[in-house]
């Protein structure tokens, strides 16, 4: 399921680190609407996988140092999930908050519209993505000291890649599946490296096109849920190309 | 004679041809023993057991029989007569020409009518008499006032016809030609008196040579050096001349297809006791029209006579309106079973029905009775639903019931139903709330086969309740129509079980009217039944809303809820 939903600000400049804000309002929304789905999202479990994503889109925007300029004040938040309820919900959620402002930094955000995007359908077994928002590759083992962001540009960040996404794959298909998970593989057709504002720090990431093969279920699971590291917080959503 | 024969409960086309057996001796006031797994009769039984054939059929069958639909008019006629012509009006006269031209007319002079008349000895010219019967025409300026001397010639005549009707000989040969091409039919046919070659005309006397002689010599011939045995009940017999091709659908012609039998020799005989037995076949199978219905219950020959006579009782004594429905008389016995504490009695029996011809077959089995039994309230509902597909029409109270005792969902007939709500709304005689009691069945269904598990709520109240308020909004905006477009959608996902379909042109409705969507659909990823079940509850609430006026609902009745 893929939405879009258009947010309209009162000020026309935003900080860089522009993703936590929308996790912010994200939270908002899930909290206002439904507590108990909420918690069951954000405070149950410490770092739990979801299976969104989202993206940005500011149209004729400025990047300075410090801030974001958006003129026309408008920011068109994508967001994709391949679970039904989690979809519903954000629809839900989305609509009970709609015209109501939302107060961050020195900026409010109001909710204006909600589209629902129509979704392609995959047939063969290969699919060529873009990357809608930049996509992370991400060397975890557990250590925030030793936690790495590769370039997908460079062999050690593609194995890493391939990792990260068969460990994605066989979290949400289980064990049963191992076998067509073990058999996926990926090109990097383009790739643009850039750094990103989250949480202070900067993340190496890449806007980039891949092709993938795998069987068409994986290809459908990967185009809605996104794909790399950091995935709920505004990193690693694909359109099909 | 006086000898005692034993006849034990065997396979269950012998079994109900016991039970009709014992019927048509119990009828004639004989002295029958019922023991747990035989019945048990005196040889002396037989003697003029013809007439106690054809008598328990014409008295059993009473209703049906078209002799009596002759004379069911004299009631009408003297009901005027008393009353002077009073109150004979326009509706009266109607009457009369259908009942002229449709019943009398075309009775007297059907074939099997004609042939009866050879064997009645009575001066009476019938068929000079039917010759006569006119229907009356009220012209143009004329009142019935100026008519009713016809009335009157014609009321005399119909008295001399039903006179004529209602002689004993005419019971007794009518009544038989009718009992013969209405009933027997059903059991057996081409042999007897329903071969249409049969040289003698009297049909008593053609039943008592064909079946009740050759057991009467049967009985009294010495057995010890006969060679084979009868493929039933194993007695000794002579030769292989008694096939069973002579009943329905069993059986097959020996001498022309040879190849059905092992090495082509036939073995496949039986004794002629069996063959009188397999003869009352159609005295224990209830028939309505050309449907049958008969329980094999060969626990014990008790129950089994038991509960074919209460499933009999129970059909005729329906009320004239829901006369086409077996089932309503099965559910009804099987429900003062219930009441009776012999609540698992009937589980696992077998159930025979005779439908088009053929005979099918249905265990009951413990889950689909007690579905049975719960759904009551709402199979009532059903009854008097239907829909027509080209040119039959179907009962929704039979179909349902015949799923649950093939212990199938209903989910292809409640497709269907919508379908044909959507499609051909003229057809289909039942409303969407008809549905949600089907809904309500198939979850007790699907609960009694395991699934469902865990679900409280009343998910199709529920589901039809979004549906309602869905189409509300749709209605307050002017676009009710497009309702019926999205139903169609709504349907194909769910008849292809497309979750993400489904979620997806329902999402746009709410969409478009800027509403949230019911957490109810979020149930509904869980489970595909689930799914089903709200997802039709929902569509059935889209069709049709809340009912706009509830007094027009003439298919089904009042629905209390």
């Amino acid at each position: 399921m893929r939405y879009n939903v258009e947010l309209i600000l009162s000020n026309e400049n935003i900080p860089k680190d522009k993703n936590r804000i929308i996790i912010s309002l994200l939270k908002h929304i899930y909290e206002s609407y439904d507590k108990d789905y909420y918690v069951s999202l954000y405070e149950n479990e410490e770092n739990k996988s979801k299976s969104f994503a989202f993206s940005l889109y500011m149209p004729n925007c400025e990047f300075t140092r410090e801030e974001i300029i958006i003129p026309n004040k408008k920011i068109i938040l994508n967001f994709a999930t391949a679970d039904m309820r989690d979809g519903i919900l954000f629809y839900n959620a989305a609509l009970a908050n709609k015209g109501k402002p939302y107060k961050v930094k020195d900026n409010s955000i109001t909710i204006n519209r909600i589209n629902m995007n129509k979704e392609k359908i995959i047939t063969n077994d290969y699919a060529v993505y873009s990357s809608m928002s930049p996509v992370v590759v991400r060397e975890h083992k557990g250590d925030n000291e030793k936690t790495w962001y590769h370039s997908l540009n460079e062999e050690k960040g593609k194995e890493i890649f391939i990792e990260n996404i068969k460990y994605q794959l066989l979290d949400s298909f289980g064990e049963e599946r191992r076998l067509d998970i073990e058999e996926v593989d990926f090109q990097v057709l383009i790739n643009k490296e850039v750094k990103v504002k989250h949480y202070g720090i900067e993340i190496l990431s890449n806007i980039c096109m891949i092709k993938v093969q795998a069987k068409p279920y994986i290809l459908d699971y990967i185009y809605k849920s996104g794909i790399g590291s950091k995935r709920n917080s505004g990193f690693g959503m694909l359109d099909l190309v | 004679m006086g000898e005692k024969t034993r006849l034990y409960m065997e396979d269950w086309l012998y079994n109900s041809g016991l039970v009709g057996f014992y019927n048509v001796l119990k009828h004639a006031e004989n002295d029958v023993v019922i023991k747990q797994n035989y019945i048990e009769f005196e040889s002396d039984a037989l003697v003029g057991f013809e007439k106690k054939y054809f008598n328990y059929f014409i008295d059993k069958y009473k209703d049906t029989l078209s002799l009596n639909k002759i004379i069911s008019f004299e009631k009408f006629i003297l009901h005027h007569e008393e009353n002077n012509f009073e109150n004979f009006n326009e509706k009266s006269l109607e009457f009369t020409n259908k009942y002229i031209s449709d019943v009398a007319k075309k009775q007297i002079k059907s074939n099997s009518y004609k042939s009866a008349y050879e064997l009645i000895e009575s001066p009476v010219d019938i068929l000079g008499l039917e010759k006569n019967l006119k229907t009356i025409n009220l012209k143009k300026k004329q009142e019935i006032r100026d008519i009713l001397p016809e009335i009157k010639d014609i009321f005399d005549l119909m008295k001399q016809v039903i006179k004529y009707m209602k002689l004993e000989e005419s019971r007794k040969y009518i009544g038989a030609k009718n009992a013969m091409y209405s009933v027997i039919k059903n059991g057996w046919n081409g042999v007897c008196f329903l071969n249409p070659q049969t040289k003698e005309k009297d049909m008593y006397i053609d039943y008592k040579c064909y079946f009740i002689d050759p057991t009467i010599e049967y009985l009294n011939t010495d057995k010890s050096k006969f060679k084979y045995s009868c493929f039933s009940c194993n007695r000794k017999m002579k030769d292989f001349s008694n096939d069973l091709s002579f009943l329905n659908s069993t059986g097959f012609d020996v001498s022309r297809k040879s190849s059905h039998v092992w090495d082509f020799q036939n073995d496949i005989a039986v004794c002629p006791i069996c063959k009188l037995v397999y003869s009352c076949v159609p005295a224990g199978i209830s028939y309505l029209y050309d449907k049958g219905i008969y329980i094999n219950d060969n626990s014990s020959m008790r129950n089994a006579i038991a509960i074919n006579n209460k499933i009999h009782m129970g059909i005729y004594r329906q009320k004239d309106e829901d006369k086409k429905l077996t089932y309503k008389a099965l559910v009804e016995s099987i429900n003062e079973e219930y009441n009776d504490k012999i609540k698992y009695e009937l589980a696992d029996i077998q159930l025979v029905r005779y439908e088009d011809g053929k005979y099918r077959f249905n265990i009951l089995s413990k889950n689909s009775l007690k579905v049975i039994k719960d759904s009551e309230d709402d199979l009532n509902k059903l009854i008097n639903c239907g829909f027509k597909e080209i040119n039959t029409y179907f009962n929704v109270y039979e179909l349902v019931i015949d799923r649950l005792l093939n212990s199938q969902n209903m989910f292809t007939l409640i497709q269907k139903m919508l379908h044909y709500k959507l499609s051909q709304p003229r057809d289909s005689y039942y409303h969407t709330f008809h549905i949600t009691r089907i809904l309500r069945i198939n979850i007790r269904f699907l609960k009694g086969v395991g699934c469902m598990k865990g679900v409280y709520k009343d998910i199709v109240k529920e589901g039809n309740d979004a549906g309602e308020k869905l189409r509300e909004k749709y209605r307050s905006k002017g676009s009710v129509d497009k309702l019926s477009g999205i139903s169609y959608r709504l349907l194909n996902s769910l008849k292809t079980n497309n979750v993400d379909s489904f979620m997806d042109t329902l999402l746009n409705c709410y969409m478009y009217v800027k509403s949230s969507v019911p957490e109810i659909f979020l149930d509904t990823l869980k489970d595909e039944d689930k799914f089903k079940t709200i997802g039709y509850a929902f569509v059935a609430g889209l069709i049709e809303g809340r009912k706009e006026n509830n007094t027009d609902n003439e298919n089904g009745g009042k629905d209390n809820e």
